[in-house]
């Protein structure tokens, strides 16, 4: 696990968040809390009614059996009234919690909506931190946690406690001493919950973080299997995946430890509730303050609470930890507050014109002035960078592996943003760009050629789903940009694939060979036609069969943009009209390769070396 | 399902943990039979004496009844959470197995079949010992009422039945919700994973807001199904609801007309009649959890689904026979045969001992190095180590004799030298390697961390770690994928003339896969397919 996690926020933030998303339906809420008010009273009023029973019975128990009979209509509509009180007990509970659940549902789907916007919209510098395995736990299992406390314990948490709390008023009605009575438990329970959580706390917490370690483990070792295999370490992957299991069992046992031994609390506490409830009957019937019937009630009043208030205290653990679940979403989200990320957010809706003079002469495509990036503080990957890159040039990027080349693309792209100095993109600071007004500038093919979960046509159209679907032929065939684009840039292959455009790659589909996924992220860079392209090692794997046609498909698509390419195999780099090269993170040497061969510097030695083999390749 | 309740000695603890759930719904039944008899015995004649004698065996009874479920909850958590780790080591294990998985799984589905799906099943132990222990419960309450009077004993039964065949009719459709929505946020997860671990390339392509549509429209099926299955249970309850009040009502008057001595010779106290309506209230809970039994088994089941279709894929290699040749160990037969000899129709490739061979397979090379790392069959052609058959070698015993990576290895999360996956860590390897260049640059150096899939390193950092990591490899054979496509040229060169000197000095065979100029000029003879073997300096 890395040592930096995404933040978390504290409980006052987390319920400012949750207020916030649900006044946006105050009707909503307010029926729902209607309704569950009203479902609680209803399934009040069947205790009241059997006592109400127990009185009819005894008032005529000493007399004849003929009075038995005259007593039976009465018997008779108290029945009908206890059916009444359940039908409608149960319309209203079911209202109740559809709207419960609908208001939950949406609150904590637009939360988790939020959460994934805001996690992709940040710099991945900040995510790839803390690591994708805590994102990726954040937006799954903490949604999955968050989601179970909803549909199980909520509801019943909301009507246990307004039960409770009616149930007191009810049993204050038959005679105020039994309130007293109840409420001897209360101290004992209020002690027993505070006891539990505030060792269930810590207890959770470490369950939740061994089970995310567990997760980004298998995560790891899954994605990796091939590796695994061919370093026949599959079996100490696997104790490694056993250890991190158990310590999560570990903490799950303690847990339960715990929360069995809350139960017997609750449970003694039931005792001394009930008995002193029946005393006072006791002492209230025989002083004649209290009939039978009342005394009846008060006591199935309160058995009737030992489900309530179980239902309510263990659920509060539940509840606690569907809490420590928002936390950690609502923290995500907070990263959306750093006053940079406000401004990106407001520019989104009113978008600047892409008409925008943007190719103005005098200005450059690119400035950066003094750029410094170091991933952990204390370890500059680029040290004060300044460099201008103009409209319609090709700059290639060369240096030594660890010189900082792919930061610097990064950087120029946006994805990552500088520990110190400036970018501005055709003369407007980087950091005034909403993504959508960044992606119309700069599209970057990465060192990772990630292919999605999906069909080719998908993959190649990722960026642009909606237009994609709106330009696609009826027929379900290809949109005729994509099929020249891929004549283009001579793909042709993809027709080859078992389903043509259609075939799925990705995760857990075909496996396309590096140069074919190298080859769909150039054909997606045309297809994305940004006016500037940064390339990142993207012809890393040039020499090839493929190289070729991947260095063809690479020129084609890089025709009439702006281009910045990170060059390892000095071919990039002859073809372009300036070179820059970098060593341990700062620009050493910068001009044209005829320039820098001539100069005899670091670019000159490079050169040689590169050369040289092919001079002896030649040879046989 | 059967493992993981009763597997491994589960059997056992679970019988025991069933009679305490059991004991505990037996005691929780008799607490309104007690309020009741109190009333009766107690506060209806005045008798204090009696009063504080019952309420001392209500506190014995409490004690009993908690002792119960303490015990017993945790005997089935012990259940529930071994079977869950034997279920997600055993998937985890089959993912891994070395004969490979012929239908391949996202990392994101394998995630959720080893965390959320695993425990659902295991689940199923907190399942039985409910069903145990209600049971035990519904067949208390009968008894206690058949005491007190058989014809409210049969009244209760019938009433209670029929709300369960009712409720179980329903509860069907139940299951098919339960299921779907299970998919449903399986399917929006599984797309968080797949994206967020793809977020270089979203990012590089601005495709955020693509992203988080396709995000979106997922979590909104996932929302959608979540507010269905909530609905299809509101009502079910709601039905339960009213089933149990109908039945309470008929119980109650029932009783009632009988404390009344409504019907000659069964008349019951005024006691009886609390505690017959309290063991109506009470037997609902056990007999509905009896009720839902189905749709907890639904819930399961999908994910029981899941997790044995991942256990009974078919695997890429087919499983070898004992009688099959054994370890390649070097044929008597043959004395001067080469370490590797790979024949693949009119190509050979051998690998003599201390030799460093080229192959310029192309667009083949990922195949054959799949061959060779026996990630898939070798259907035409042949493979002899030193001269012996090793076509059909298990997998596991062919590499260890051969090491060969795929080229895009992982890299996990962890230190340097953790990925170097060598107990014995050779300096000099890492040199050949150009690690030695890398790790000046780190904090630590081999105890630096390399981030989640190194991503703290960059793509050459990161080739370099990996080809020194097959470096450490005890293999006497290595095979290497482009090794050197992310490292600067210099740096090649020096790599190339290394591995030649490794190879020479060690005895090891290396066979190179590549097209890199500057690596074939370094072999001792380059192989290029379809083509005479030509043969080096």
């Amino acid at each position: 696990m890395s040592s930096v996690l995404l933040p978390i926020a504290s409980a006052a933030e987390t319920w400012r968040e949750l207020r916030r998303i649900a006044r946006r339906r105050p009707w909503h809420l307010a029926l729902t809390v209607l309704s569950l008010i009203a479902a609680s009273a209803a399934g009040l009023l069947i205790p009241a009614l059997l006592g109400l029973l127990v009185d009819a019975v005894t008032t005529v128990s000493g007399l004849t059996s003929g009075s038995a009979a005259a007593t039976l209509p009465d018997i008779l509509t108290i029945g009908a009234a206890l059916v009444g009180a359940a039908v409608v007990g149960a319309l209203l509970s079911w209202v109740s919690s559809m709207l419960l659940a609908r208001l939950a549902q949406r609150t904590l789907a637009e939360l988790r909506e939020r959460v994934f916007d805001v996690a992709l919209r940040r710099p991945s510098g900040v995510v790839e931190q803390a690591g994708t395995g805590d994102l990726v736990a954040r937006v799954s299992s903490d949604v999955a946690v968050v989601n179970v406390a909803i549909s199980s314990v909520l509801s019943a948490a909301t009507g246990s406690f307004l039960t409770i709390a009616l149930t007191l008023v009810g049993v204050g009605v038959i005679d105020w001493r039994f309130v007293i009575a109840i409420l001897l438990a209360a101290p004992l329970q209020l002690g027993a919950l505070r006891w539990f959580l505030r060792r269930s706390g810590p207890v959770y917490r470490a369950q939740r973080a061994a089970e995310a370690a567990r997760g980004q483990l298998v995560l790891e070792t899954v994605g990796g299997a091939d590796t695994v295999a061919a370093l026949g370490r599959a079996s100490e992957r696997l104790d490694g995946i056993a250890a991190a299991s158990s310590t999560a069992i570990g903490h799950t046992m303690q847990a339960m430890r715990l929360r069995t031994t809350f139960s017997g609390h609750l449970n003694m506490a039931e005792l001394i509730g009930l008995s002193a409830v029946l005393v006072v009957g006791y002492w209230l019937v025989t002083t004649g303050s209290v009939s039978l019937g009342g005394a009846t009630a008060a006591a199935l009043y309160f058995h009737n609470l030992f489900g309530p208030i179980g239902v309510l205290l263990s659920s509060v653990d539940e509840l606690q930890n569907a809490g420590a679940g928002l936390a950690r979403l609502v923290g995500v989200t907070s990263l959306d507050d750093a006053p940079r990320a406000g401004t990106r957010a407001r520019s989104t809706t009113p978008s600047v014109p892409r008409a925008t003079p943007v190719h103005r002469r005098g200005t450059s495509a690119l400035e950066l002035d003094g750029i410094t990036y170091a991933y952990r503080s204390g370890h500059e990957v680029l040290h004060e960078t300044t460099l201008t890159v103009r409209h319609g040039e090709r700059l290639a990027i060369v240096g030594g592996s660890g010189a900082g080349k792919s930061t610097l693309a990064k950087l120029i792209a946006g994805i990552l943003e500088p520990t110190a100095g400036s970018i501005r993109l055709v003369g407007r600071p980087l950091s005034g760009y909403s993504p959508e007004q960044l992606r119309a500038e700069v599209v970057m093919v990465s060192q990772e050629v990630q292919l999605f979960a999906g069909s080719v046509l998908d993959n190649l159209t990722f960026h642009r789903a909606a237009d994609a679907a709106e330009e696609a032929p009826a027929d379900g065939a290809a949109p005729p940009a994509v099929l020249d684009a891929l004549v283009r840039l001579d793909a042709g292959w993809v027709h080859e694939l078992p389903e043509g455009v259609h075939t799925r790659i990705g995760a857990d589909g075909l496996r396309l060979s590096s140069a074919q996924a190298q080859h769909l992220a150039l054909v997606r860079l045309l297809l994305a036609a940004p006016p500037i392209a940064v390339l990142d090692e993207a012809t890393a794997e040039a020499g090839s069969a493929d190289a070729e046609r991947l260095d063809r498909a690479t020129t084609l698509a890089l025709e009439g943009r702006t281009a910045v390419v990170v060059a390892h195999r000095l071919s990039q780099a002859v073809v372009a009209d300036r070179v820059v090269v970098l060593e341990h993170g700062e620009i050493v040497e910068l001009g044209t390769h005829e320039e820098l061969v001539a100069a005899a510097g670091r670019y000159a030695e490079l050169w040689a070396a590169w050369t040289a083999p092919i001079a002896g390749a030649a040879r046989h | 399902m059967r493992y993981a309740t009763l597997g491994g000695g589960r059997g056992t603890i679970l019988t025991v943990a069933v009679l305490g759930l059991a004991l505990h719904q037996v005691t929780e039944a008799l607490v309104p039979v007690f309020i009741g008899v109190i009333i009766d015995q107690a506060i209806a004649p005045g008798d204090p004496v009696a009063l504080v004698l019952m309420l001392l065996a209500l506190a014995v009874l409490f004690v009993v009844l908690t002792a119960a479920w303490r015990l017993s909850a945790r005997q089935v958590t012990r259940v529930y959470t071994s079977g869950e780790h034997d279920l997600r080591l055993l998937a985890a294990g089959r993912v891994l197995h070395p004969h490979g998985l012929a239908e391949r799984r996202s990392s994101g589905q394998v995630l959720a079949i080893t965390g959320t799906d695993s425990s659902n099943v295991a689940g199923l132990s907190w399942v039985f010992a409910e069903i145990g222990a209600s049971s035990a419960a519904v067949l208390t309450t009968v008894v206690a009422l058949t005491i007190i009077s058989w014809p409210l004993a049969l009244l209760v039964v019938v009433a209670t039945l029929i709300q369960l065949v009712v409720i179980h009719l329903l509860s069907r459709k139940l299951d098919e919700r339960a299921g779907a929505e299970q998919d449903r946020a399986a399917e929006a997860g599984a797309l968080a994973t797949d994206i967020v671990s793809g977020l270089r390339v979203v990012k590089g392509l601005g495709a955020e807001t693509v992203a988080t549509r396709r995000y979106r429209e997922a979590s909104r099926r996932a929302m959608r199904a979540a507010i269905r299955t909530a609905g299809a249970d509101a009502r079910l309850s709601a039905v339960g609801g009213v089933g149990g009040g109908v039945t309470l009502a008929l119980v109650a008057v029932a009783a009632a007309w009988f404390a009344l001595g409504g019907v000659p010779g069964f008349r019951i106290s005024t006691g009886d009649l609390v505690a017959v309506v309290g063991l109506a209230q009470f037997v609902r809970g056990p007999m509905e959890y009896l009720g839902y039994f189905g749709g907890y088994l639904a819930a399961k089941r999908g994910s029981a689904r899941r997790l044995s279709a991942l256990l009974l894929t078919g695997q890429v290699l087919p499983d070898v026979s004992d009688a099959a040749p054994t370890v390649g160990r070097p044929s008597p037969t043959e004395p001067d045969a080469p370490a590797l000899r790979l024949r693949l129709g009119d190509t050979q490739v051998d690998a003599p001992a201390g030799s460093l061979v080229g192959v310029d397979a192309g667009t083949a090379a990922e195949e054959v190095l799949d061959l060779l790392a026996g990630r898939a069959p070798l259907t035409a052609g042949t493979l002899l180590l030193d001269g012996t058959d090793a076509s059909a070698l298990d997998p596991v015993v062919l590499r260890r004799r051969l090491a060969a990576p795929p080229h895009d290895a992982a890299v996990f999360t962890g230190t340097v030298r953790q990925n170097l996956f060598s107990d014995t860590l050779d300096e000099a390897l890492l040199r050949i390697a150009g690690l030695d260049a890398v790790l000046e640059h780190l904090p630590d150096g081999l105890d630096s961390s390399v981030g989640e899939h190194g991503r703290f390193l960059s793509g050459g950092q990161r080739q370099r770690l990996l080809l020194a990591r097959t470096l450490s490899q005890p293999q006497p054979l290595l095979v290497l994928h482009e090794p050197t496509s992310s490292v600067d040229t210099l740096t090649e060169h020096r790599i190339a003339t290394g591995l030649a000197e490794h190879a020479a000095a060690t005895g090891r065979s290396i066979l190179l896969l590549t097209s890199s100029p500057a690596l074939l000029a370094a072999c001792t003879h380059v192989v290029v397919p379809g083509q005479e073997a030509v043969v080096g300096a």
